[in-house]
Formats: structure tokens, C-alpha cells, sequence
């Protein structure tokens, strides 16, 4: 015979359960910093095993992309060798200009240009992983704490804003993206007069055709705020994450508010997440 | 003591391959939910006591693992483990057909519970196309038992996770 359970003691348990879970998702939600060593040392075992299967993964995806597209690349192939005669002769004359433009390459070290962002200090680092689930847009890269790496910094790839840094581990971090709903970027668009109107960029994270995950960026304005097709979007540098004049992407369509007071820009990012495969951690100091 | 570590172990394996190997493998995006299909599996071949208790420490791992949001997952693993350990008192474990649907009702409650307590704690999830999701995948859980389960259900019957009775050990 077992033990009778007591209905209402299950009822307080159950309660005191569900109203501890609230407060710890609550006490530990994005960008929250607490002492997780279990989730770090599950990261340390596991970042090399990911690290591999992403290597190999993308080895085979590149195999498969030529062999798709053998008759193309084929083709291309008898074109060039027409043109590498040609440029041959070229080549010489070029070769002068061609070591000018080396010198100028030193001082280029492949990272965008933007006056802000060339003081501080950026870390490389290659994607290792991403959305662990279904529910999140993050990357995760192989440069930590060890690196310098903390929460909030800004992630930019070679054209543009990636996103954020939302948890540190020793040797890897993981990054939200502008593409999902639960990070938003002070943003402001310059129109064809050069005017910045101001707004809150948030991302849309939602899903379109077959075999892409591709989530989209809307901005909300009055409606006689002057937003065109063509307008570049850029980071405000208001909201303390993200340094000013970062390019996130360009204004692609508008759509209205049925209460017809605001309307909804769609912006299309710069940076192609799907493909991305390295990113520039921005090192911001602190009080900075 | 190496059943624990093998079941850990495939938990670890559980987690990485959702956000690698199945980058590649994603439909618009939809993943399959590894860590709760392990979740489910293990209170397949467990009592309802036990469910609960693997069910909460598989899904503490996983947010740890994520290290945000520490308890969504814990409690939603908690009640599906505790819900299949219940039901499997009742089922035809051995019927792969069967099994595959038992692992799609649960992972789609399972995804429910997961976007309601998200939603009841206040994160501003986008859940326009949850339904969609939801669905995605459950569908997808469920295409992977006809490859996983036969081993694992193996494994717990006679293999290296099986669960020598106290007479058996004597």
C-alpha cells in the first residue's frame, strides 16, 4: 500500500517549482553574467568535437557546391584561359602598380573602414557552431574570455554589424544576432538629403523559403519621417552596446501602419549570415 | 557507474550536433531538438520516478550548456520525461511506427510548454510562426527514430544500458 499524497502539498510544491523557474530564467536571461562552471566545462569538451564537425561539414559542402556545378565551372574554365593570355600581357605593365597597391594592402588589414571602430581593438575569430536550437539566431566562435572577449561586445564581420557577445566561456563565446527579435540596435537611417532620422532597429527572425533560415531587420517611424528604398541603415551609437556609423543594411521596402500613424521599414542586412564563416569581436574598454 | 557516463555521453553528443551536423541537415531553420529526444528515450525506458529525475537533469544540463534562460528547459524536460515514463507503462515500446508518434506528441508538447513558459517569464520571443516550428520540430524528432531507436532501445533491453535487476547483480 503507498504512501496517500497529499493534494495540496502537490499544489505548493508544484507552485514554489514554477515560481523558482520564473525567477531563474528571469535572473538569468541574455546578457546576464553568473558562475556557470558546469556549462563552461561542457563547452571545453565539446568546442573541439563541434570545431571538427564544422570543418569537415563545410569541406564537404564546398565538394558538393563544384561538383553541382561542374558544367559552369567548365565553362568558365575555357573562358579564363582565353583571357590569361591576354592578361599576360598585361601583366607587366601592371606589376609596377600592382606593388603600389601591396603597400597600400598593409595598411588595409581586411576589416571594414569606420573612423569609430578603428580605435579599438578587434579579435578574429571563426564560427564554430550555430543556433544550438531552433528558437535562437546565434553564432558561436572560438575566441573567450582567454582572448579578452566579454559580454556586450559588438561583432562585426567584414561588411557590417553581426551582433552582440552574450556569453563568455574560457575559449568561446556565443553571439546574438541583429536577425533575432530579442536583440534590438539603435539605429538611424540617412536619407538621399543626407538627414539621420533616428529608431530602434529590431530583428524579425522569421522564416521564408525552402533551405534557408534567413531572418529580416524592420525599423518603425512616424509616417512623415522621409524613409526611401535605397537609404542606408547604420548604427546610432546610442544604447552603450554598439559604436556609431556601424553599416547594418539598406532599406528595401516600407510598409504602413494600419492605425496610419507609423510605418514599417524592411531592411535588408549587409552582411550575408548565412555564409558566414569569420567575424571581428570589437573589444570595447570598459567606461568607454 | 558506466552506464551513467555512456548515457552522459551520448547526451553530450546530443547537444553538439543540433547547432553542426544539422546546420547542414535544417529545413527553414528547423532543427531537430536532440537533447529532448535523449530526454524522452531515456524516460521511455524508465519509471515514472525516474522520468521526472532524468527529464529535469538532462534539460538543467542543456541550459547550462546554453547558459541563459537556467530553468526553461529543466522544467520542461521534467514534465515530457515525466509524461513518457507514464505512457510507456501503456505503449508497445518494441513498434517503431508507434513510437515515432509518441515522439512527436511529445516533443510538440514539449515545444509548447517551452514557448509558454518563455512567454509567461516575460522574453520577448518571436512567436508569429511558432505553430510552424513547433511542428517542424516534432516532425523532425520523429524522423529520427526509425535511425536511433532501434539502437538505443537494444542498448537499454540487453546492451551497454541495460539495468541489471538486484538479483541479476547477486
Amino acid at each position: 500500500m503507498g504512501k496517500k499524497l497529499n493534494p495540496m502539498g502537490i499544489a505548493v510544491v508544484i507552485f514554489a517549482l514554477v515560481l523558482i523557474t520564473m525567477t531563474a530564467i528571469r535572473l538569468t536571461g541574455m546578457g546576464s553574467e553568473f558562475p556557470n562552471p558546469v556549462g563552461q566545462a561542457m563547452h571545453r569538451i565539446l568546442v573541439p568535437l563541434e570545431r571538427t564537425i564544422w570543418y569537415i561539414g563545410d569541406g564537404i559542402k564546398d565538394n558538393l557546391r563544384a561538383i553541382f556545378s561542374f558544367r559552369t565551372v567548365k565553362a568558365e574554365n575555357e573562358e579564363l584561359r582565353r583571357q590569361v593570355e591576354q592578361l599576360k600581357s598585361d601583366n607587366l605593365e601592371l606589376k609596377q602598380k600592382i606593388l603600389a597597391g601591396l603597400r597600400y594592402e598593409e595598411l588595409d588589414k581586411g576589416v571594414f573602414q569606420s573612423p569609430t571602430l578603428d580605435k579599438y581593438e578587434k579579435i578574429g575569430a571563426v564560427v564554430i557552431n550555430r543556433n544550438p536550437t531552433a528558437w535562437y539566431q546565434t553564432i558561436t566562435v572560438n575566441k573567450g574570455s582567454k582572448d579578452g572577449v566579454k559580454v556586450n561586445d559588438p561583432v562585426v564581420a567584414n561588411l557590417g554589424l553581426v551582433g552582440k557577445v552574450i556569453s563568455v566561456y574560457p575559449t568561446s563565446a556565443d553571439i546574438l544576432l541583429i536577425l533575432d527579435g530579442e536583440g534590438q540596435v539603435g539605429a538611424l537611417v540617412r536619407n538621399n538629403k543626407g538627414k539621420a532620422i533616428y529608431g530602434v532597429l529590431s530583428g524579425t527572425y522569421k522564416r521564408e523559403g525552402r533551405l534557408t533560415s534567413s531572418g529580416s531587420l524592420e525599423m518603425d517611424f512616424r509616417q512623415d519621417d522621409e524613409v526611401n528604398v535605397g537609404d542606408l541603415v547604420l548604427t546610432s551609437g546610442l544604447g552603450g552596446v554598439y559604436p556609431k556609423d556601424i553599416p547594418i543594411g539598406v532599406v528595401v521596402g516600407t510598409r504602413l501602419d494600419p492605425s496610419g500613424l507609423l510605418k514599417t521599414a524592411l531592411i535588408d542586412p549587409i552582411v550575408d549570415f548565412d555564409s558566414l564563416e569569420e567575424v571581428y569581436l570589437v573589444s570595447i574598454p570598459e567606461g568607454s | 557507474m558506466k552506464r551513467y557516463f555512456i548515457m552522459f555521453v551520448i547526451f553530450l553528443v546530443a547537444l553538439s550536433l543540433p547547432g553542426t551536423l544539422f546546420h547542414y541537415l535544417s529545413w527553414a531553420g528547423i532543427k531537430p531538438d536532440l537533447p529532448m529526444l535523449w530526454a524522452i528515450y531515456l524516460a521511455l525506458h524508465h519509471r515514472p520516478s525516474q522520468g521526472i529525475g532524468y527529464g529535469f537533469i538532462v534539460g538543467l544540463f542543456t541550459d547550462l550548456y546554453i547558459g541563459r534562460y537556467i530553468g526553461l528547459n529543466t522544467i520542461t524536460f521534467a514534465v515530457v520525461g515525466f509524461l513518457i515514463s507514464f505512457l510507456q507503462q501503456r505503449w508497445y515500446k518494441e513498434n517503431i511506427p508507434l513510437t515515432m508518434v509518441l515522439v512527436f506528441i511529445a516533443t510538440a508538447l514539449g515545444q509548447t510548454l517551452l514557448v509558454l513558459i518563455a512567454k509567461a517569464a516575460g522574453l520577448h520571443w518571436f512567436v508569429g510562426e511558432a505553430l510552424q516550428i513547433i511542428i517542424g520540430i516534432a516532425f523532425y524528432n520523429s524522423l529520427l527514430v526509425p535511425i536511433t531507436y532501434p539502437l538505443i532501445h537494444r542498448a537499454f533491453t540487453s546492451g551497454c544500458l541495460y539495468k541489471k535487476t538486484e538479483f541479476e547483480q547477486r
